[in-house]
C-alpha cells in the first residue's frame, strides 16, 4: 500500500473537518476522493502531503509513518489548484526547482527536465516565463513539476477546477496517460462527478469529513451501499420497498430481486435504487422488456443531446414513500425520472402527455435502517421525558435511536452518566442497535458535533419554555434552533403515541420544508395530520381604501386556500390522512387552542429562515408555544436556498 | 502652438481647453516649477567656482556625507525590518494582528517633530529607558545612531507599505509548494519569496532612501543639530539660511534636490517597467 490513513480526524474550531477517516491506497492506483465543498476532501489531501497536522490518527507513505514529518520529508508531488507557479521562474526553472533542492545533477536533472516537457507535450518552451502560458499549459507544467523529483506519491487538488471544459476533457486524458505511463501513486480531489468517474480507478466518496463508500466508479454507481451514495452519485428513483418471500414489492408491483440482494426469511423494508436510465418507459400496450412498475403520464421532457430526459407521473404509487426525486410542496402525484437514448424510435410518442407503461431493466436493492433520531439526556427529569417520547416515536417509526448523555459541569457528570446506562438498560432490546455515548461539556455544542456527522434525521431535546419551571437546556434549545441541519423536536410534556400531528402553515408564509418532512413524520408513524392556518386578525385600514384591502383580503383568502390545498396533496401524495382548518385569530393563541381541542400529539412550525436569538416576531410565536403547549413541537427550518 | 496632439479627442482646440491648460500652466508654475528653479539660481548666482567652494566647506561635506550615509542605513535597515514585519503581519495570525497593523502605519499620519521628540522621551537623559540606560554609555539621542533610530521610525511606514501588499497577494500554496518539493522555510524565503519581492522592496528600499535624505523634522529633535558630528544635509542647509548665508545654503540645497530628483526618476522608471512586460 503506497497510502495509508488510519483514523485520521481533523476538526478547525467547532467544524468537524474529517472524522476518523482510514483510506487505503495500493501502488500505482489513481484514487479519486469525490465531494462536495466543506467536504474534508482538500484537507484530507493537505494532511497527506504535512501541509495540515491531523488531530488524530497515523498516516503511512510507502509503508512508513509520515506524520510527525514535515512536507519536506514526505517526498510527496503536490498540485494545487492555482498550480503556484513560480513566475520569476522560467518553466525549467520551476521543473529543476525540486530537484535543485534534491541534489541532483546537472546532467540528470536535464535528462529528467526534457523527459517531463516531452511528456506533457510541452518541448521547447522550457524558457517560458509561467506567465506567458495558457491555463492548460501552466497545469502541465504543475505537474511536471510536481513529478520531477521522484516523488512517492502525487496528490493534486481540484487540478482542473479553473480550467474550460475542453481544456479540462483533453487534460484528463493526458494526465491518464502520465499516470499510467510512470505508475505513480496517485490521489485527485474533486468535485467534479464526470472527472471522478473518468479517471479513477477507485472513488472515495466523503461527505462532511466521513469517507461514506469506496469502490471503483461503477460498483458505486450500480451498487452503492448507502442512500447517500445512490442520490449523491448521477441522479436517482429512490423508493421504498418491501422484501416478501423473495420477491420485491414496490406498492402493487412485484419485481424481481437482483441476484446481490440480501436473503430474508419473512420480510424486510429496503430502499430501492432504480437509475433513470434503467426505467423503461413504453407506449402503453407496447411490449416491455422490464418487470412492470405501472402506467403513468409522461409529465415533462428534456432533450439532453445523448439522452431524452423525462418526469413520468406514476399515480399507483401513492402513499409510497419516495426519497428521490423529493416530492415537490403540493405535488399531486408520485413522480419518476426516465433517461432513455432517442434512438429508440419513440421519440415521437414519449412526448409530454402520453401515458406509458413502466418497466424497471434493472434495480438495487439497499438496506433500510430507518430514521434515527438522537436524544440529549442530561440527567434532569425533562430530558428523561424527551427521552421517552423520542422512543416512543423511534419505535412507532421502526427507527432507530441513539442517546448521547452530556454534562457540562463535572459534578453532573455522575448524574448524566447513571441516567445514560439506566436509560441504555431500558432500551437496549426494544432497540437491538441502540446507540449510546457520553460527552462532557456544552450540551447544544455538544449536540451540533454529534449532528454534523450526518447520521441522524431528528434531534430530541426536553425543555419547558424560557420562563418555564426547570428551565435546563434553555441554552442548549436555542443554539439548537439557531444552528440545527435537522429538524429539533422539543418535548415540554410528553405523549403516549404519535396519532395526530397538528401542521401549522401559519402567518401566511409556505413552509414546504415543514410540511414535507412532518408528513413524513406522519407516514411513518401512521398517524394522521392536521393542516392549520391561522388568518390573523386585520388591523382597519385608512379609510377610503375599504375597497382595496377587501380585495387584498380576498386575494390572501385565495391564496391561503390554494396553498392548503397544496398541502393536503403533498400529505395524501405520502399516504397520510390528512384534513386542513382554517382559523382567525391571534397566531400563537390559535396554534395552542386547535393543538388542545383536536387531542393533538405534536405540534409542527416551521421557520424559513433560523429563528434569530432574540426578539423577532416569529420567534415569539416559537417561545409561546413552547411555553404552554400540552404536547411535544417540532420545529423544523427550512433549508437554506428554500424560497417563501 | 506646438502642442502633442491628444489621443482622445485630437480635433478639440476650443478656446475652453486652451483657457484650461494655461490655467494648469499658470497655478503650477509659481506652486512647483519656479521653487524648484529658484534654488538652481541662487546657488549659481556666485558663478561654478564659488558653487564648488562652498561644497568643499567641511561641514557641508560632513552634513551631505551624514545624510547619504543614514539615508543608506535607514534603508538596509528598514528593509529587513520591514519585510519581517510586512511578512509576520501578513502570513500570521495572531492575538493583536490588527491594532499592531495599524499602529506601523502611524509614524505617516503623526508629525515628524512630534516622532523626534517621542524619541527623546524614550531614549533621552530623562526618558522612559534612557534614565537608565544613558549612565551606562548608550546614549543615542544627540548622537548619530539617535538620527538614523529617528530615519528608520519614520520612514518605516514606506517600507512597510511597499512590500506588504505585494505579499498579501502571494498565496500560501507557493510557499507549500516549496515545501512538499523538500525546500525548507530559508531556501523557500530566498528563492520563492524574495524573488516575488523584488519589486516591492526595490521601491520600498528607493522610497526610504529619497525620504531619509530629506528627512527634517524628527532629525532636528533628535540630533540637537551638532555641526561636524549630528548635522544632516537640511539641517546644514536651515543653519546656514538662518546665519544669512543664503549661497552656502543654496549649494547643498541644489545637491540634495538633484540626488532626490534622480532617485525619483529611477523609480518612475523601475515601477513602470514591470506594466510593460505584460502578466
Amino acid at each position: 500500500m503506497s497510502i495509508v490513513l488510519d483514523h485520521v480526524s481533523k476538526r478547525f474550531g467547532p467544524h468537524v473537518a474529517l472524522d476518523e477517516v482510514s483510506l487505503e491506497v495500493a501502488d500505482g492506483e489513481l484514487f479519486v476522493l469525490l465531494g462536495g465543498s466543506g467536504s474534508g476532501k482538500s484537507t484530507a489531501l493537505r494532511i497527506i502531503a504535512g501541509l495540515t497536522r491531523p488531530d488524530e490518527g497515523r498516516i503511512f507513505l510507502q509503508g512508513g509513518r509520515v506524520d510527525h514529518l514535515p512536507p519536506q520529508k514526505r517526498g510527496v508531488g503536490f498540485v494545487f489548484q492555482n498550480y503556484s507557479l513560480f513566475q520569476h521562474m522560467t518553466v525549467e526553472g520551476n521543473i529543476e526547482f525540486g530537484m535543485r533542492i534534491h541534489g541532483v545533477a546537472q546532467a540528470e536533472r536535464v535528462r529528467r527536465r526534457e523527459e517531463l516537457l516531452n511528456l506533457i507535450g510541452l518541448e521547447g518552451m522550457a524558457a517560458s516565463v509561467p506567465g506567458r502560458l495558457s491555463g492548460g499549459q501552466q497545469q502541465r507544467v504543475a505537474v511536471a513539476r510536481a513529478l520531477a523529483y521522484q516523488p512517492s506519491v502525487l496528490l493534486m487538488d481540484e487540478p482542473f477546477g479553473a480550467l474550460d471544459v475542453r481544456t479540462r476533457s483533453q487534460l484528463r486524458k493526458s494526465l491518464k496517460e502520465i499516470q499510467r505511463k510512470l505508475k505513480v501513486t496517485t490521489i485527485l480531489v474533486t468535485h467534479d462527478q464526470e472527472e471522478a468517474f473518468e479517471l479513477a480507478d477507485r472513488i472515495g466518496i466523503l461527505d462532511r469529513g466521513h469517507l461514506v463508500e469506496v469502490g471503483p466508479p461503477a460498483l458505486l454507481y450500480r451498487r452503492p451501499k448507502t442512500e447517500l451514495v445512490a442520490r449523491f452519485l448521477g441522479d436517482a428513483n429512490l423508493l421504498m420497498g418491501e422484501i416478501r418471500s423473495g420477491n420485491l414489492h414496490v406498492g402493487e408491483a412485484v419485481l424481481s430481486l437482483p441476484s446481490d440482494a440480501p436473503r430474508v426469511k419473512g420480510s424486510m423494508e429496503v430502499k430501492v435504487l432504480i437509475r433513470p436510465e434503467d426505467l423503461e418507459v413504453r407506449p402503453r400496450g407496447a411490449s416491455a422488456d422490464g418487470k412492470g412498475l405501472g402506467l403513468g403520464k409522461i409529465l415533462e421532457t428534456l432533450n439532453a443531446g445523448p439522452v431524452l430526459r423525462m418526469r413520468v407521473g406514476v399515480p399507483s404509487l401513492r402513499g409510497i414513500p419516495i426519497l428521490s426525486p423529493e416530492p415537490v410542496f403540493g405535488q399531486a402525484e408520485p413522480v419518476l425520472m426516465a433517461h432513455a437514448p432517442p434512438e429508440t424510435g419513440d421519440i415521437h410518442v414519449l412526448v409530454p402527455g402520453a401515458a406509458v407503461q413502466l418497466g424497471v431493466r434493472s434495480l438495487h436493492v439497499i438496506p433500510h435502517e430507518g430514521v434515527t433520531l438522537l436524544v440529549c439526556l442530561d440527567g434532569s427529569d425533562l430530558s428523561r421525558q424527551a427521552l421517552e417520547f423520542g422512543a416512543r416515536v423511534a419505535s412507532q417509526m421502526h427507527g432507530r435511536l441513539e442517546i448521547m448523555g452530556v454534562a457540562e459541569k463535572p459534578n453532573e457528570e455522575t448524574r448524566a452518566r447513571e441516567g445514560l446506562s439506566a436509560a441504555a438498560q431500558a432500551y437496549s432490546t426494544q432497540f437491538p442497535s441502540l446507540k449510546t455515548r457520553f460527552r462532557a461539556g456544552n450540551a447544544g455544542e455538544r449536540i451540533l458535533e454529534e449532528l454534523d456527522r450526518g447520521e441522524h434525521e431528528m434531534v430530541v431535546v426536553g425543555y419547558r419554555g424560557r420562563h418555564g419551571p426547570g428551565r435546563s437546556m434553555g441554552s442548549t434549545v436555542e443554539k439548537l434552533l439557531v444552528l440545527s441541519r435537522v429538524p429539533v423536536l422539543i418535548v415540554p410534556e410528553t405523549r403516549r403515541a404519535l396519532k395526530k400531528l397538528l401542521i401549522c402553515m401559519a402567518s401566511g408564509i409556505t413552509g414546504r420544508a415543514d410540511v414535507i418532512f412532518a408528513g413524513r413524520l406522519a407516514a411513518r408513524a401512521g398517524a394522521e395530520a392536521t393542516l392549520l392556518h391561522v388568518m390573523q386578525a386585520e388591523s382597519p385600514g385608512p379609510p377610503g381604501t375599504a375597497a382595496s384591502n377587501a380585495q387584498t383580503a380576498e386575494y390572501l383568502r385565495q391564496l391561503t386556500t390554494d396553498r392548503l390545498a397544496r398541502g393536503i396533496l403533498t400529505l395524501r401524495l405520502m399516504g397520510v390522512q390528512a384534513d386542513m382548518k382554517v382559523r382567525h385569530g391571534q397566531l400563537q393563541a390559535e396554534i395552542l387552542d386547535e393543538a388542545r381541542s383536536g387531542d393533538c400529539d405534536l405540534i409542527a412550525l416551521g421557520a424559513l429562515e433560523p429563528p434569530r436569538m432574540k426578539g423577532g416576531y416569529r420567534r415569539a410565536v416559537i417561545d409561546t408555544v413552547l411555553e404552554q403547549a400540552h404536547c411535544p413541537v417540532l420545529i423544523v427550518t427550512a433549508p437554506p436556498g428554500e424560497e417563501a | 502652438m506646438t502642442e502633442p496632439r491628444s489621443p482622445v479627442e485630437p480635433q478639440r482646440k476650443t478656446i475652453t481647453h486652451r483657457i484650461t491648460i494655461g490655467l494648469l500652466w499658470a497655478v503650477l508654475t509659481p506652486l512647483l516649477i519656479l521653487p524648484i528653479v529658484a534654488i538652481f539660481v541662487f546657488a549659481g548666482r556666485g558663478g561654478w567656482d564659488s558653487f564648488y567652494q562652498t561644497l568643499k566647506l567641511p561641514e557641508a561635506q560632513f552634513a551631505l556625507r551624514m545624510s547619504l550615509w543614514i539615508a543608506l542605513c535607514t534603508s538596509l535597515a528598514n528593509a529587513i525590518v520591514g519585510t519581517f514585519s510586512a511578512y509576520v503581519l501578513s502570513k500570521h495570525r495572531f492575538a493583536g494582528r490588527g491594532p499592531l497593523s495599524i499602529l506601523v502605519n502611524l509614524p505617516v499620519a503623526i508629525p515628524t517633530v512630534v516622532m523626534g521628540t517621542s524619541l527623546i522621551l524614550l531614549w533621552g537623559p530623562i526618558g522612559l529607558l534612557g534614565r537608565y540606560l544613558v549612565p551606562l554609555g548608550f546614549a543615542p539621542v544627540f548622537a548619530p545612531f539617535g538620527v538614523f533610530l529617528a530615519h528608520v521610525l519614520v520612514t518605516f511606514p514606506y517600507m512597510l507599505g511597499a512590500v506588504k501588499p505585494v505579499l498579501d497577494e502571494l498565496e500560501i500554496t507557493y510557499e507549500e509548494a516549496a515545501y512538499t518539493m523538500g525546500a525548507g522555510r530559508f531556501r523557500t524565503f530566498v528563492y520563492v519569496i524574495l524573488p516575488a519581492l523584488k519589486g516591492g522592496l526595490f521601491s520600498g528600499t528607493l522610497l526610504t532612501f529619497a525620504h531619509s535624505l530629506g528627512e527634517f523634522g524628527a532629525t532636528a529633535m533628535v540630533s540637537g543639530n551638532l555641526r561636524l558630528k549630528t548635522q544632516t544635509a537640511p539641517l546644514f542647509i536651515f543653519a546656514q539660511f538662518e546665519a544669512g548665508q543664503i549661497e552656502t545654503a543654496n549649494a547643498v540645497a541644489a545637491v540634495l534636490a538633484v540626488l532626490s530628483f534622480s532617485i525619483f526618476l529611477f523609480l518612475l522608471r523601475f515601477t513602470r517597467r514591470p506594466s510593460r512586460e505584460g502578466p
